[in-house]
């Protein structure tokens, strides 16, 4: 049945623990992860509540695929109502965290209230425990996750925590685990600062129970068959990493540039996932737990400085967004901000507004505090503003709450390129249609993950689409939406769907929980996820009207490559989106809609 | 015209580009033959199965336009000035 069948429930308004019994038959619905856990938010959470309050929760959940020798499975998903977007928050991480919450024998855990002093949860199997994080408290990632693996006195022990961003109570902030890996998007980092608490320390031996471990075991070895045998997965991910895709986009003509106001970078190949190899600063790859593809990247500096990454969002984001292309620089902030807990997309995005704003005026030299100028090109300014983000001091303060807000504060929201007021992806809308409306109808806001349309339109993965076309991408957007869902709520990583489609998800799903669904009824499921998190952000004041995209990219025609001239033509697709989801046309729900998935 | 390599490929031929000529009516095809020839190495299945397309995750582009979306390899050069060679890759 793949799930240990234990839930924990914190309070750390009155320090309660308790062990409830993981609602089992809701994962035929919701499958687990993501979509167990935001169906437990549904239940749980006023969706108009101020996300930074105590009557927020957040619920940190693995799948029914986490903890198995599925290819992968280690992932887990930490599920709140979000501070940048107000809206559901939902992020993912590797390493191995998740697997070990599973081998101490839980679920998920569900933190409520608000501790009167900086804690943390322990989670030795049976032995749970709020204890006292005063002397961690302010410390980076690095040294909490070192401080508590040698206080748990188990050598293998896995850290989750917040750093000083998400204390600050950063709008961005991310959740680290295993120093390196985050849950970095839509602010849960700050949820759990609100929260005061610091870290959740996991360890156990226990297995996830499979109905035929041997069955399951022949079933694994053929999808890690096939995605070794995988032209992407099996060479392209784990020679180079995600970064590989700094010349692919930028040679597509679709590669932002100085806060996306080109479409292409002349330096890229100065900083790309080549130049990492070319240099001699990539060391080696490694994986996340029961990872065939090992894509994370190890980088040793010159300087001596170590670390994991940067991925390629975020080379791209600490780099040609701004205007400069030093692979020193980039690593370093992004070292930086993995010891912050700050999210890397956003904070280079918010960068890069400001960077815009400062150069046509709008803020003053003498707001920068005889900081370095913000001007793109001035790498100088990024390790100084990731800084004062994370810190909250000077204008830092302002950029901690995400460019929307910041900019909006000085009546010029068209700099900020943000969906739903969270920061936008490496991929430039003009340049491909699906991707943009992807962003545009997001459920956590401007992300690249949850329909991930550069696959297709871009790698021809599964089959080539135009980028440019509108024609029939709706049909594409509304699959990848819903099998996206399912595969999150596996525990699984998304890049197994190079190589994987519905079908495989759908026998091991069945294999380790014991459930006969057919493929339909799991994609049904990520439907009904999909449609469930809508729902949230409509409850929570989140309209139709927010299904839209920076104002640049219908106005501004892209200006070189491939796509000169083209801007983005969302209007001729929002219409058909909401026909295939059911919706009105005017983009509410109706409530027969939500009554024929059967959302409660 | 010139011929850019990327990713695996880059790193295999140890060159980021080489020039080939292009007379009228080359086709995509034919220029990478001929700048399989300039470096002295075999690619052309790293990137194509055995009809001439593209892996998945493998692309070749002209002056940045896919030719997936026009004739594939017998797309002729024209007065393009580039071709861009894509191994299969991906990530996110």
């Amino acid at each position: 049945m793949a799930f240990m069948g234990t839930m924990l429930r914190v309070n750390l308004t009155d320090g309660t623990i308790k062990k409830d019994p993981t609602p089992i038959e809701l994962a035929k619905k919701y499958v687990g992860g993501r979509g167990l856990a935001t169906r437990l938010l549904m239940n749980e959470v006023d969706p108009t509540i101020d996300a930074l309050s105590p009557d927020n929760k957040l619920i940190f959940a693995t799948g029914p695929l986490s903890n198995t020798n599925a290819p992968t499975g280690g992932r887990y998903m930490v599920i709140t109502k979000g501070p940048l977007t107000g809206g559901i928050a939902s992020s993912n991480s590797g390493g191995e965290w998740g697997a070990y919450l599973k081998k101490a024998g839980y679920d998920l855990v569900i933190l409520e209230g608000k501790s009167p002093k900086p804690v943390y949860l322990s989670v030795m199997e049976d032995d749970v425990q709020i204890k006292d994080a005063a002397h961690v408290w302010g410390k980076r990632v690095p040294e909490t996750t070192d401080t508590l693996i040698a206080e748990s006195g188990q050598k293998k022990a896995k850290v989750s925590c917040i750093g000083p961003a998400g204390e600050n109570l950063v709008m961005f902030a991310s959740i680290m685990n295993e120093k390196h890996r985050a849950a970095g998007r839509t602010g849960v980092g700050a949820v759990m600062g609100s929260k005061n608490l610091k870290a959740i320390v996991v360890h156990g031996n226990k297995k996830s129970p499979i109905p035929d471990p041997n069955a399951f075991r022949d079933l694994v070895k053929g999808k890690i068959a096939t995605i070794k045998a995988n032209g992407i997965t099996g060479e392209g991910l784990p020679k180079l990493g995600t970064k590989v895709l700094d010349n692919i986009i930028n040679e597509n003509g679709m590669y932002p540039s100085r806060n996306f106001q080109d479409v292409m970078y002349d330096g890229t190949s100065h900083m790309s996932g080549e130049a990492l190899v070319e240099k001699g600063y990539l060391k080696r790859n490694s994986g996340c737990y029961m990872c065939p593809i090992a894509c994370a990247r190890n980088v040793e500096l010159p300087n001596g400085r170590k670390g994991e990454g940067p991925e390629y969002e975020t080379g791209w984001a600490f780099g040609p967004l701004l205007g400069f292309h030093d692979l020193n620089v980039i690593c370093d902030a992004n070292f930086l901000c993995n010891d912050l807990g700050l999210d890397t997309i956003s904070a280079g995005v918010t960068i890069a507004c400001a960077m815009e704003m400062y150069e046509k005026g709008y803020i003053k030299k003498e707001e920068l505090d005889n900081g370095p100028e913000l001007t793109f090109g001035n790498s100088e300014a990024l390790p100084y503003y990731l800084y004062k983000m994370a810190y909250r001091e000077g204008i830092g303060d302002k950029l901690a709450q995400g460019s929307f807000r910041f900019a909006t504060g000085y009546g010029c929201p068209e700099f900020s390129m943000t969906c739903k007021k969270q920061e936008l992806p490496a991929y430039d809308p003009r340049g491909v249609q699906g991707m943009g409306m992807s962003y545009a109808v997001g459920n956590r806001g401007g992300d690249h993950v949850r329909s991930y349309l550069i696959a297709p339109e871009i790698l021809g993965s599964p089959e080539k689409l135009d980028p440019q076309a509108v024609e029939g991408k709706m049909q594409w957007l509304f699959i990848f939406q819903n099998l996206t869902a399912v595969i999150d709520s596996s525990g699984l990583c998304l890049f197994t769907s190079f190589a994987l489609g519905a079908d495989d998800y759908a026998d091991m799903l069945n294999a380790a929980t014991g459930f006969d669904l057919t493929t339909a009824q799991w994609l049904e499921a990520g439907e009904r996820i999909w449609n469930m998190e809508r729902n949230f952000n409509l409850l929570a004041g989140i309209g139709p009207e927010t299904d839209t995209l920076p104002r640049r990219f219908f106005d501004e025609p892209a200006q070189r490559g491939p796509n000169k001239g083209k801007v983005h033509r969302l209007p001729e697709m929002l219409p058909e989106y909401y026909q295939l989801r059911g919706w009105n046309a005017d983009g509410t729900m109706p409530q027969a809609k939500l009554e024929a998935l059967g959302i409660e | 015209m010139t011929v850019k390599f990327f990713a695996t490929l880059k790193l295999k031929l140890g060159v980021a580009s080489v020039e080939v000529d292009a007379e009228p009516g080359l086709s995509v095809g034919q220029a990478i033959k001929r700048a399989e020839q300039s470096t002295g190495r075999s690619f052309w299945s790293d990137i194509f199965d055995k009809q001439g397309k593209t892996f998945p995750g493998g692309m070749v582009l002209l002056d940045g336009a896919n030719i997936a979306h026009q004739n594939g390899v017998d797309t002729p050069v024209g007065d393009a000035e580039t071709i861009s060679v894509f191994p299969p890759a991906g990530g996110g």
